[in-house]
């Protein structure tokens, strides 16, 4: 099997605060062809965000230094094709709806079940 | 004032016409009474005469006025000299416009036949309170438990990533990557485990023991066993309180209160910090002991925020440190709470600790 060239793969931004969860789920996206781009805090991920051209953002629903919306706000705001996937920690069901007006593609509810991912 | 003219004759005797000696006399005061959400009445209860009523009266009891005094009169003829130190308080319910309104009212004697009464709807004001402080507490208890969630819920999640990206990877990995995974989860788990331990030092109601103790002198020893630490991190500590400081406080306690301002400036503070505890203010019940350091300033926002369990701004940490803070200073009879800095820059901290006056 050829090994798959650096450019073939598809660039992932990961905003993840626990440390545990998010080297786990860098090294399984990895091994599933994705270039990870790994931020702790939404100003860092929105940093990746501007600088770099990213196809799926993974992002916690709380981080640090705020709302993982405030990164899907972001990407309508600068007009990014990004789709991100926002990860709940507790069923959030009845805020969907304010996740989609705020930009979110589609939801993974923690623990992630990576069959699902 | 409109007036009910079953109750309007007014007594030759006494006082002549207190309404309108009050309106001739003293004009002010009938503003005053009328301007109160109180319903405020004098009356002759022997006489069974109306001398004089609030605006606010009128319009609670609208049309009931004389089945309201004829109970006040009653209740006050049967307890008045049983009673005569007392002042008789109940509670009466009348229907008023198709609504049942429950009042309550307070007798005081004025002098022999002439007493004044205090009469206010408490049926929707307790209902009221009685919601508003539920309401609070759902709200804090919601917040509590999402923040719980949080805390539980994230590591678990990567304990479960974990766990499902090893058994993929198991057959391939080498044995180093296996252990660092292992040790990770291991890792996590304790964190858990240290976290639920948290939540019990937040129950916990360890006896505290106050004692008159020198403020100088304990702050002086925090600022020894964090000597190293501080010098490491390059941030200057400065003890300001003047020597003769006493107060009544529980040491350890209060040496935690402190260490726990301490830890937070220690992971915040940049190279070049500047930790200040100096007294801004005392009077006989309160000496306000400020700490302060040029680290960020805390939004308004979140100054009543920062306190709550398991609220943290930091990548790590639990966020009950300044919680229990404050518990730890209520139960001794003080405070703690963050305030705007004089010059918009850095965290400032005021720390009201009891004076060893009270008792």
């Amino acid at each position: 099997m050829n090994s798959i060239s650096k450019k073939e793969l598809i660039p992932l931004l990961l905003a993840e605060d626990d440390k545990l969860l998010a080297s786990a789920l860098k090294d399984f996206l990895e091994s599933k062809s994705y270039r990870v781009y790994a931020a702790g805090r939404c100003d860092e991920a929105i940093r990746y965000l501007d600088h770099h051209t990213i196809h799926v953002a993974l992002v916690d629903k709380k981080l640090p230094d705020g709302e993982g919306t405030s990164i899907s706000e972001h990407i309508m705001k600068k007009n990014m094709k990004t789709k991100m996937i926002l990860m709940t920690a507790y069923g959030s069901d009845q805020r969907i709806n304010e996740y989609i007006r705020k930009g979110a593609f589609d939801f993974l509810e923690k623990p992630i079940d990576m069959e699902k991912l | 004032m409109k007036k009910n003219p079953e109750i309007q004759n007014k007594p030759e005797s006494f006082p002549t016409d207190l309404e309108t000696f009050i309106i001739q006399n003293h004009p002010k005061l009938k503003t005053i009474f009328d301007g109160i959400n109180i319903g405020f009445l004098f009356i002759n209860f022997k006489k069974r005469n109306l001398l004089f009523a609030n605006q606010y009266f009128n319009s609670l009891v609208e049309k009931k006025e004389s089945s309201v005094l004829e109970h006040i009169c009653n209740y006050a003829e049967l307890n008045i000299d049983r009673k005569p130190k007392l002042n008789l308080s109940q509670d009466l319910q009348i229907k008023s416009n198709d609504r049942t309104v429950l009042l309550g009212f307070s007798i005081y004697r004025i002098s022999g036949e002439l007493i004044a009464v205090l009469l206010s709807e408490i049926a929707s004001k307790s209902i009221y309170i009685q919601s508003k402080q539920e309401n609070l507490f759902y709200n804090k208890f919601s917040e509590l438990v999402a923040e719980i969630s949080h805390e539980i819920g994230n590591p678990l999640a990567g304990i479960s990533m974990s766990l499902q990206v090893l058994q993929q990877n198991m057959a391939s990995w080498p044995q180093e990557k296996i252990n660092t995974y292992i040790e990770r989860t291991i890792n996590e788990i304790n964190r858990l485990s240290i976290f639920l331990k948290s939540i019990r030092d937040i129950t916990d109601e360890n006896k505290l023991e106050l004692k008159t103790i020198n403020l100088k002198s304990i702050i002086d020893d925090l600022y020894h066993q964090n000597q190293e630490i501080l010098k490491q991190n390059k941030i200057r500590f400065r003890n300001l309180v003047e020597d003769d400081i006493f107060a009544s406080i529980d040491e350890v306690a209060f040496f935690q209160i402190i260490l726990n301002l301490l830890k937070n400036s220690i992971q915040i503070l940049k190279s070049g910090g500047e930790i200040n505890l100096y007294i801004e203010s005392r009077d006989e019940y309160y000496i306000k002991l400020v700490y302060r350091n040029n680290g960020p300033l805390i939004p308004e926002g979140l100054m009543e925020k920062i306190f709550s369990p398991f609220y943290t701004t930091k990548e790590r940490g639990g966020g009950i440190g300044l919680s229990i803070s404050l518990k730890l200073m209520t139960r001794m009879g003080g405070t703690i709470r963050a305030e705007q800095p004089e010059g918009g820059k850095g965290a400032k901290f005021g720390i009201f600790i009891p004076n060893k006056a009270i008792k």
